[in-house]
């Protein structure tokens, strides 16, 4: 298992080498018109240890809905990967995805909304 | 019925109306709702990280005092109504039972609280109607609400994931629930084929666009059905769609409710909606305006 | 009595050890040891939350918090100031506010990452209850939150060891701001007097006393009413 595939597993308890890029997830994502690459695509990057899997927005747009968990025929949790490619970057010293004290237009936001958005983009 | 009620920040400070209206119609029903003392918020999002023990330490503070308040009581369900804290206490109760070692990680870390033992039934209110029975609600109904066309909105949290099991409160793909309670209360459901999409979660906060193409097309399809209104069971869910309304046409948008303030309607309680959107319902099932 | 006799304590400050008497405070005994506080001390009385202190003991891999003027030194007990806890204080206008947790939660959004993790309660030099008093505002109970931090000092503590950087003590400056300002029954005398203020009431004492020299001043001074 290559050393990004490895972190991957540790933090998500998912083997991408159990992916055969079906397509099946980016079917499924609802989201996908905002992505620079689909989610099969980004687990195929981390199986060839291709860095630029961090630097893709896939994970950053994902939404966590879990419809490509839910349809995957492997039944890998697609989105606990996902979240894993995602706190790779949040826990590097330094790194700010967000900031909690610019955000637009606070006064009409409910709490739930920057209480997701506060727990998902920082640790 | 006496049940243990864990609220969620969204009730008790945005969406008063979720709460009151459920209380009023737990009243009407028989069914109390205890609320848990000193609950912790539970993160909204549940962390997928399985290393990540301590973004569960909201949810166990709110087990163990649900657990102390429930030996006072006699019961070990926990009921929400937002569907988003029903998705992270699931999961992480599942996760405390399964996980032996993630258990006795939490419990050593959390000294100055009694230890959780993994025994509280977490069950949203959509399931704890189920379990009451739709044909028994419907004898129970004051106001039916024939001629209303109302569109189930289950929104992700109800349906996903699947795996580990016990998450989805019906089948993720196909679900009737919110159907079939939209039939003991007199009106028609309507066939809404983007009734499990996303509506884009999180994104309202940063990327507001992405839950404007989402909730678009999500009124979209209920409209193109003819419903009167969408119901919905999660107040992000409610915020993102009523966001996606502004951005459309008066002639196109779909009021969104909480699906208990519906079932207060039918009951003949306080359903604590606005009153245009409670008096466009009952002009549609031709009531007279309640006072 | 000879300083020997009585009961010592090694402490060390800023990595130098020293013996001082175990009896003494962990301020005065750096005083004891030839220091002199130009920085992280105040009213010496536990109140003003200047002095916040961390400290290890021996054999001890715990980090403790607490305030100098108030604390006993302890045996082996390594003692670290800092000069004052940094924090970016957000601009506030109680008049334009209402008093709901959400507007607390706007001004300090940060209050959303809180992972009830309870580090800040086990930091309080004053046994507040910091975690219970953040969730109380996620409930949407601005009341609980003001009688729970009540006794607070702001000192800091809580805020060097919140992973979710959140600065707890101005969160309840402005919860204790919104809920005098709305919710407590304004004193009555207090609104009187300011109107007599206002109305010019005490111009022309004030302006007697402006004018006054030091010498007639210190005598005035001396001969005030004092109640008994």
């Amino acid at each position: 298992m290559n050393e990004l595939a490895e972190r991957v597993k540790e933090i998500s308890d998912q083997n991408v080498y159990s992916c055969y890029l079906c397509g099946n997830c980016s079917a499924g994502c609802m989201f996908t018109d905002e992505m620079d690459t689909l989610p099969h695509q980004v687990i195929a990057l981390v199986q060839m240890e291709d860095k630029d899997a961090l630097g893709k927005n896939t994970s950053w747009i994902c939404a966590s809905c879990f419809v490509c968990s839910v349809r995957c025929p492997r039944g890998l949790d697609v989105a606990a990967i996902m979240e894993a490619l995602r706190e790779i970057k949040i826990r590097e010293r330094g790194f700010r995805k967000i900031d909690l004290r610019k955000i637009k237009d606070i006064e009409k936001l409910p709490q739930i909304a920057i209480t997701a958005a506060a727990q998902k983009f920082t640790w | 019925m006496e049940v243990l009620y864990y609220p969620g920040c969204s009730l008790k400070n945005t969406y008063p109306e979720f709460e009151k209206s459920t209380y009023a119609a737990c009243e009407k029903l028989g069914i109390n709702l205890v609320e848990i003392p000193e609950w912790n918020c539970c993160g909204v999002v549940p962390s997928l990280a399985t290393d990540n023990v301590m973004r569960h330490l909201g949810a166990v503070r709110s087990f163990i005092n649900a657990q102390e308040k429930g030996k006072e009581i006699g019961t070990n369900v926990v009921v929400t109504l937002c569907s988003m804290c029903y998705n992270v206490l699931k999961r992480v109760n599942l996760i405390l039972k399964e996980q032996v070692d993630t258990l006795k990680n939490v419990n050593d870390f959390i000294d100055d609280q009694p230890d959780y033992v993994p025994e509280l039934e977490i069950v949203h209110f959509l399931s704890l109607l189920k379990n009451v029975g739709f044909d028994k609600l419907k004898e129970r109904i004051a106001i039916p609400l024939r001629g209303l066309k109302v569109a189930p909105y289950y929104s992700c949290a109800l349906l996903r994931p699947d795996r580990p099991k016990g998450v989805p409160i019906d089948d993720p793909e196909n679900p009737t629930v919110i159907e079939n309670l939209i039939r003991s209360i007199g009106a028609e459901p309507a066939e809404f084929p983007f009734k499990t999409e996303c509506c884009g979660n999180y994104h309202i906060v940063f990327e507001p666009h992405i839950v404007e193409m989402r909730t678009k097309k999500i009124i979209g399809s209920a409209r193109s059905e003819n419903a009167d209104v969408i119901l919905s069971p999660c107040p992000l869910c409610t915020y993102n769609l009523q966001h996606g309304n502004e951005t459309l046409d008066r002639s196109e948008q779909v009021p969104v409710v909480f699906f208990t303030q519906l079932l207060a309607l039918s009951l003949d309680v306080k359903s604590h909606l606005s009153t245009e959107i409670e008096n466009q319902i009952m002009k549609k099932i031709g009531g007279k305006k309640f006072v | 009595m000879s300083e020997e006799k009585k009961p010592m304590a090694t402490i060390y400050i800023m990595g130098k050890a020293y013996k001082v008497p175990n009896t003494l405070t962990i301020m005065k005994a750096i005083e004891y040891a030839g220091y002199r506080f130009i920085r992280s001390c105040g009213c010496r009385g536990g109140f003003c939350g200047s002095c916040t202190t961390f400290y290890r003991v021996k054999n001890d891999y715990k980090l403790y918090v607490d305030l100098a003027c108030q604390k006993r030194v302890e045996d082996e007990m390594y003692i670290v100031q800092l000069p004052f806890i940094p924090a970016e204080k957000p601009k506030w206008d109680l008049g334009k506010m209402k008093p709901t947790t959400d507007e607390v939660i706007r001004i300090f959004p940060e209050i959303t990452r809180c992972l009830s993790c309870n580090v800040c309660t086990e930091a309080c030099p004053q046994d507040i209850e910091v975690m219970r008093a953040i969730q109380a505002l996620r409930r949407g109970d601005l009341e609980d939150t003001v009688n729970l931090t009540f006794d607070c000092i702001s000192c800091g503590a809580c805020s060097m060891r919140c992973p979710a950087e959140i600065t707890h003590y101005q969160v309840f400056q402005l919860a204790r701001g919104l809920y005098g300002k709305y919710e407590t029954i304004p004193a009555k005398h207090l609104v009187e007097r300011v109107k007599e203020i206002e109305e010019g009431s005490f111009d022309d004492e004030l302006s007697k006393l402006m004018d006054m020299n030091v010498e007639k001043l210190k005598e005035l001074y001396k001969k005030r009413e004092i109640e008994k």
